[in-house]
């Protein structure tokens, strides 16, 4: 018989509770990553539309609510990450001296070691563009921080440069290619957990899976491309400073 | 058919193993993977050598006690149990890697013999109806849909080898959990307990040191009952449903 303590009986923080939470931040990571490139492909629309949309996030009443909650989220999957990895390595002390992968996919296999580099490169990534402490273009390229406005209602405001701080810091090639090797690395990780927070959250069966596991995949190319369009159309001159200092 | 066997030698779990090379000669095509591991026991005997343990009984594909990580996959190249796996799968001269499953949770006994009271010990959590349903009532008095049936049977066809644990990545036993939570929660019978079943389960799981499922799916592939990783899309559901409130 199962006792009702006995069918009650569960930890704090079982497994699979811990997967949902991995599953469920992931999502919100990944419609962050989404908003995200859709807001940079505005660098398309020329320099007033992009330097208007940085302005407007810049200027977001719930901005840094909006930040701490993203961070709490990151902090979140990662923490969770941190110790069902622990339980992982423990599970199995002692390895085989011969291992085949039969179906896995290298994306799924790597997920820690993807996810740590995107950890390094969101680090460099908020130095670079957020902070300005690293490879931040100066004056010396031709770079204005600031610029006026030209474009009503805005006429005369002046606004940080956001469009020609991209452009200039992406026509360094290092800078250019660090981006695209990242995304490489983002597309990865969303390869396999674009579609494993599907099976995590229980959505996956039968008839839903052929679907469900393409989103993986098609995401990370839909990020991939969408990220890397940006310092490659730096690199080929299709966007261009907009101004001289 | 020649072959040279690198096999796992432990005398027990407290003393260390390690990898021991052996040469088998004249094996035919049609010998089965065990009668060929006899074959090298009544030579290693013969030489006044101690045999190499393993786990065996029905020889049939369906009791679920035969094991044995072959050349890295479990079971061998073959979907289908260690027992009805035949050299014929193997070239002339190949090398095999024959180990033990490996996870914390399944201690080493004796060279390739390992210790799956673990499983049973998660069966006890609650992978059973404890409903005392008296004598058997008129077929079909309870309609259950076809597929609800078919799915429940797939599930139920697990026959509690390990090979999910030996091939995961991170030696987690979701696969074997979700068969029983899968097949219990599609039948009537398993209704009234679905709750309790898969919070007790999985925190057995827990407690019994298997690691958590990565979705590497892995599992699926070496089961030699091909059951899905859907079932454990339905254990995630089950709990889900279980932490949020009762389901009836």
């Amino acid at each position: 018989m199962v006792s009702q303590n006995q069918l009650f009986r569960t930890g704090p923080l079982a497994s699979v509770l811990a997967k949902i939470g991995v599953a469920i931040t992931g999502g919100g990571l990944i419609l962050f990553v989404l908003a995200h490139m859709f807001g940079n492909l505005q660098v398309f629309l020329g320099p007033d539309t992009f330097n208007l949309y940085a302005y407007k996030m810049q200027h977001m009443v719930l901005l840094w609510p909006a930040r701490i909650g993203l961070l709490a989220i990151f902090v979140a999957h990662m923490g969770l990450v941190f110790l069902l990895t622990r339980q992982n390595s423990v599970a199995r002390p002692v390895g085989y001296a011969s291992y085949e992968p039969i179906q896995s996919t290298v994306a799924s296999r790597y997920m820690l070691q993807t996810g740590v580099v995107i950890l390094l490169f969101v680090v460099y990534h908020l130095l670079h563009f957020t902070l300005h402490r690293v490879h931040y273009p100066d004056s010396t390229v031709g770079f204005a921080a600031q610029i006026e406005y030209q474009t009503p209602p805005y006429v005369g405001q002046q606004m940080h440069n956001a469009y020609d701080m991209v452009v200039y810091s992406f026509q360094q090639p290092v800078v250019a290619l660090v981006y695209v090797l990242a995304q490489l690395f983002l597309a990865a990780h969303l390869w396999h957990g674009g579609q494993s927070l599907f099976q995590t959250i229980g959505m996956k069966n039968e008839n839903r899976r052929a679907l469900l596991t393409r989103v993986g995949p098609l995401l990370a190319m839909v990020v991939l491309i969408g990220n890397c369009s940006i310092p490659i159309a730096v690199l080929l001159n299709i966007l261009q400073a907009s101004s001289t200092a | 058919m020649h072959f040279t066997l690198k096999i796992w030698r432990q005398e027990n779990a407290d003393v260390a193993g390690g990898i021991q090379t052996y040469e088998v000669d004249d094996i035919s095509g049609d010998t089965s993977f065990l009668e060929m591991l006899d074959i090298l026991n009544d030579q290693l005997e013969s030489d006044g050598g101690l045999p190499v343990a393993f786990d065996h009984d029905c020889r049939e594909g369906i009791c679920g006690t035969c094991s044995l990580m072959i050349n890295g996959t479990p079971h061998g190249p073959e979907t289908t149990t260690t027992c009805q796996l035949h050299m014929r799968s193997f070239q002339d001269g190949d090398t095999i890697f024959i180990e033990p499953w490996r996870a914390a949770a399944f201690p080493v006994v004796r060279d390739l013999v390992v210790d799956r009271s673990a499983f049973d010990r998660i069966i006890r959590a609650g992978g059973f109806v404890s409903i005392d349903t008296g004598s058997a009532q008129d077929a079909n008095n309870t309609p259950i849909p076809k597929d609800d049936a078919d799915y429940a049977f797939d599930a139920a066809t697990c026959i509690g080898c390990g090979a999910c644990v030996a091939a995961c990545k991170n030696a987690s036993a979701m696969l074997f959990v979700s068969a029983k939570v899968s097949h219990l929660a599609h039948v009537p019978q398993g209704d009234a307990e679905r709750r309790g079943r898969v919070l007790s389960m999985v925190d057995t799981m827990d407690a019994e040191g298997f690691g958590s499922c990565t979705n590497y799916t892995d599992c699926e592939a070496a089961c030699p009952k091909a059951i899905s990783t859907d079932h454990i899309a339905v254990l995630n559901r089950e709990f889900i449903r279980a932490k949020i409130g009762r389901t009836t």
